[in-house]
């Protein structure tokens, strides 16, 4: 790379098909936490025991009563938090980087290296650059169904353990 | 220094980035239960078009953009569909 001829390199800026992938793997972690977050939060309600204390008239006064409960019992459940569709769209200059390293022929198809930095308020700054010059790129991401082979591996789990409900 | 490529190097060169990024992405997340796929991308790249024996194109950043002044510019619309494999 650094026998490459160099036209317009900026600092801080990435090779673009690693902008492309970390945006979409960006999406992925973002889905994960939220599911991990609906997991923590199942265990949670799970733990926490419900108390409705009540008074009954009975005949000679009142008497006090209590219905407890498991928190998921009384219905109280977590909401998941589900990405239906997500745009990005990144204000960005691309610059180009001529290479003749053999090793990197598929990313640079004829010979060049496509990089692309951000246009931030540090690099408008710092090059005089304006926002509004810039070029843009907008993914737009939607969820695709898990693969069949793991449907169908879930699928088992859940018939060879299915959840226990304690008998009355 | 020339700071320009063809244009069909330039738009090959940025149909084979997408393409490389978006089959990391799918390759890093196989098997996962969390599958996200790009359908679309939309490309806006401003740049400088020349012709003189061959059409080249610079894409706008700073020094391109201080060299030829923004009035120049050109604006180069790509989209980019998600084409199933069959």
């Amino acid at each position: 790379m650094s026998s490459a001829l160099s036209i317009g390199t900026e600092l801080a800026s990435v090779p673009f098909d690693q902008m492309v992938q970390k945006l979409l793997l960006a999406m992925v972690a973002a889905q994960d936490e939220a599911n991990t977050s609906f997991i923590e939060g199942v265990e949670q309600l799970a733990g926490t025991t419900v108390e409705i204390k009540y008074k009954k008239a009975t005949g000679t006064g009142e008497e006090e009563r209590t219905i407890s409960g498991n928190a998921l019992a009384f219905g109280i459940l977590p909401t998941l938090l589900q990405i239906q569709t997500g745009t990005i769209q990144i204000k960005m200059v691309i610059t180009m980087q001529r290479s003749s390293q053999a090793e990197v022929s598929v990313k640079a198809k004829g010979g060049w290296l496509f990089y692309s930095a951000s246009v931030d308020a540090k690099y408008s700054s710092k090059y005089s650059y304006s926002v509004e010059a810039s070029s843009y790129i907008e993914i737009k991401v939607a969820p695709a169904p898990p693969p069949e082979p793991l449907m169908k591996a879930i699928e088992k789990i859940a018939q060879d353990a299915p959840p226990k409900i304690p008998a009355d | 220094m020339q700071p320009s490529i063809t244009f069909f190097s330039f738009v090959s060169s940025l149909l084979a980035s997408v393409n490389q990024g978006v089959n990391e992405a799918i390759s890093i997340t196989e098997g996962q239960s969390n599958v996200f796929i790009a359908p679309k991308i939309n490309l806006q790249v401003r740049c400088t078009f020349n012709y003189t024996d061959t059409l080249t194109v610079a894409p706008s950043n700073a020094t391109v953009s201080n060299l030829y002044g923004p009035t120049g510019e050109s604006l180069l619309n790509l989209e980019f569909k998600l084409k199933p494999k069959g």
